[in-house]
């Protein structure tokens, strides 16, 4: 379903993302993991046209979509939650959820998917008149969650939705994010700090260092491998 | 006593007239980042074009706002991309960059209006302009209770365009966090032109309401723009109810200025405001 290869991306003179490949099938639920700096949240974004890669492509769904603005990635289907979550903060939680689904092939179902997205998260609801900026940091993030979903992707890019949450409603967010991948059959490409957790719910996953994908495999065998435990586990 | 209360009423209805005059200002500073000098001279010249309709065809000010607010709208969607999208783009402070863009701008209708019309000053005179209406037990001029109106229609009508409907959301968002916006599928840039257009489209509704109070000449756009941007400065750019109440308590500083203190002290009172506000509270007192 996407197909990223050899994506190089700079900041300046410097390359964050050098000769990056990986690949997400459709249905499946990937994982990508690396310390900080390593360059994942600049390969999502150069994925979903908030950056524009210097050399390498990025396929979706069988079209070239390299350096597309972010506005027509998302009108395809391959909707970023991107880190820190970019909420509009003085907004409110419906008006962030109906602008998640801005575009006409999302709004036509808008009803439906801001019922999906209180099914999936009660407390929006309980809170949907309350502004995005006033909300607890694990609210901020469902919300992040559900405006996503309100985009109606046919492949969810989630980057660190578990960051700075506590790892209780970390483990949380993440069943819920599999549940989507197992009971609505969504494609996810998810990357978080949460290494362990994140490589047992996972299908596959790519670890990435320095701007280099370094590793991939199943993630029930990379969890297993010994030096990504020694590097993310602290075992 | 009942000169001072005259005088708090027509300060209030200049305060409207005036935050018809900062609405667009506001809206384009706070929501497409553009801080357009020339806000005032774009009025001021549908002031003209509202005065030469009325000299020459007899054509009401008011039915003059009706044809300019469009045109002005359509020449804001033509600026845009000519002149003010090469001016932001890849610019790391575009208020500085679009500031210097439309100060020329500015001085350019400036000298075309002097061309045109001669440095003379020039009044529009209606009907209503000196027919003294009675409101409230107030007496006051009647194109000051058009200008009024207008400007406060401008603003409410703004602020349920921004929070009522689909698209005035989307703007919302674009100002708030650009990127989101953008992966939510909203075309920023288009938006952004859109802001610019309507914002150029209501520097006509406050010229012709500042032109129908004051006497005016080609460079009047200079003492609007200072009132007005004090009044966007103090409500805060992008906030729209804020710039209403920061131009009501503009127009009543005015008002009762005027009939208690010498001329000369209304600026400095006004602008010793405005210092005071910018050490304190240099984000706006709404915001
Ligand atoms: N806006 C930016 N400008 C310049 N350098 C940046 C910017 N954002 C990130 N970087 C640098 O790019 C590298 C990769 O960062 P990032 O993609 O955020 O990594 P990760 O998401 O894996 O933590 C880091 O060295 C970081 O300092
Ligand atoms: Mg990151």
């Amino acid at each position: 379903m996407l197909e990223v290869s050899g994506l190089t991306v700079y900041y300046g003179p410097l390359p964050a993302v050098r000769e990056a490949s990986l690949k997400v099938a459709a249905g499946q639920f990937v994982g990508l993991i690396g310390p900080n700096g390593a360059g994942k949240t600049t390969l999502l974004k150069a994925v979903s046209g908030l950056l524009r890669p210097a050399a390498g492509r990025v396929v979706f769904d069988g079209t070239d979509i390299t350096g597309w603005p972010a506005e027509r990635i998302c009108e395809l289907g391959l909707v970023h939650v991107p880190e820190g979550r970019k909420l509009f903060p003085r907004l409110t939680v419906l008006d962030n959820l109906r602008l998640g689904a801005y575009l006409p092939r999302a709004r036509a179902e808008s009803d439906r998917a801001l019922k999906e997205v209180f099914d999936l998260f009660p407390r929006l609801y309980e809170r949907r008149r309350q502004l995005a900026g006033t909300l607890s940091g694990g609210e901020q993030q469902m919300l992040a969650i559900g405006r996503g979903l309100a985009a109606r992707p046919r492949l969810l890019i989630l980057d660190e939705p578990t960051l700075g949450l506590s790892p209780r409603l970390a483990h949380e967010i993440l069943e819920v994010i599999k549940r989507l991948n197992s009971e609505r059959r969504l494609t996810l490409l998810v990357v978080s700090q949460e290494v362990v957790h994140l490589l047992k719910l996972a299908d596959y996953a790519f670890v990435m260092e320095t701007g280099r994908i370094t590793a991939e495999g199943p993630a029930s065998e990379l969890i297993a491998d010994p030096k990504v435990r020694k590097v993310y586990v602290g075992l | 006593m009942g000169m001072l209360v005259t005088s708090l009423a027509s300060g209030l209805l200049l305060g409207c007239a005036y935050a018809g005059a900062a609405v667009g200002l506001s809206l384009a500073m706070g929501m497409a980042r553009v801080f357009n000098l020339a806000h005032t001279a774009l009025g001021l010249t549908c002031g003209y074009l509202a005065y030469f309709l009325l000299t020459t065809a007899g054509i009401d000010p008011m039915v003059a706002v009706g044809l300019l607010a469009p045109l002005m709208f359509l020449a804001g969607l033509a600026l845009w991309p000519t002149l003010f999208r090469p001016t932001v783009r890849g610019v790391a402070d575009p208020a500085l960059s679009t500031s210097i863009l439309t100060l020329g701008l500015a001085i350019v209708l400036e000298n075309a209006l002097s061309k045109v019309w001669t440095p003379n000053p020039r009044i529009m005179s209606t009907p209503y302009s000196n027919q003294a209406i009675t409101l409230f037990g107030f007496t006051v001029q009647g194109s000051l209770v058009v200008a009024a109106v207008l400007g406060l229609l401008l603003v409410l009508g703004l602020h349920w365009f921004l929070n009522r409907t689909f698209i005035g959301l989307a703007i919302q968002a674009v100002a708030q966090e650009p990127d989101g916006a953008r992966l939510v599928g909203i075309r920023a840039e288009l938006v952004s032109m859109l802001v610019f257009a309507l914002s150029v489209g209501t520097a006509a509704i406050g010229g012709v309401g500042l032109a129908m109070i004051y006497s005016f000449g080609p460079a009047s756009y200079f003492d609007w723009l200072l009132t007005v941007l004090l009044i966007v400065v103090v409500g805060g750019a992008g906030a729209i109810l804020g710039t209403l109440i920061s131009a009501l308590g503009v127009g009543l500083v005015l008002g009762l200025g005027g009939a208690l203190l010498p001329q000369a002290w209304n600026s400095l009172i006004l602008f010793g405001l405005l210092l005071t506000i910018l050490l304190l509270r240099p984000y706006g007192l709404f915001k």
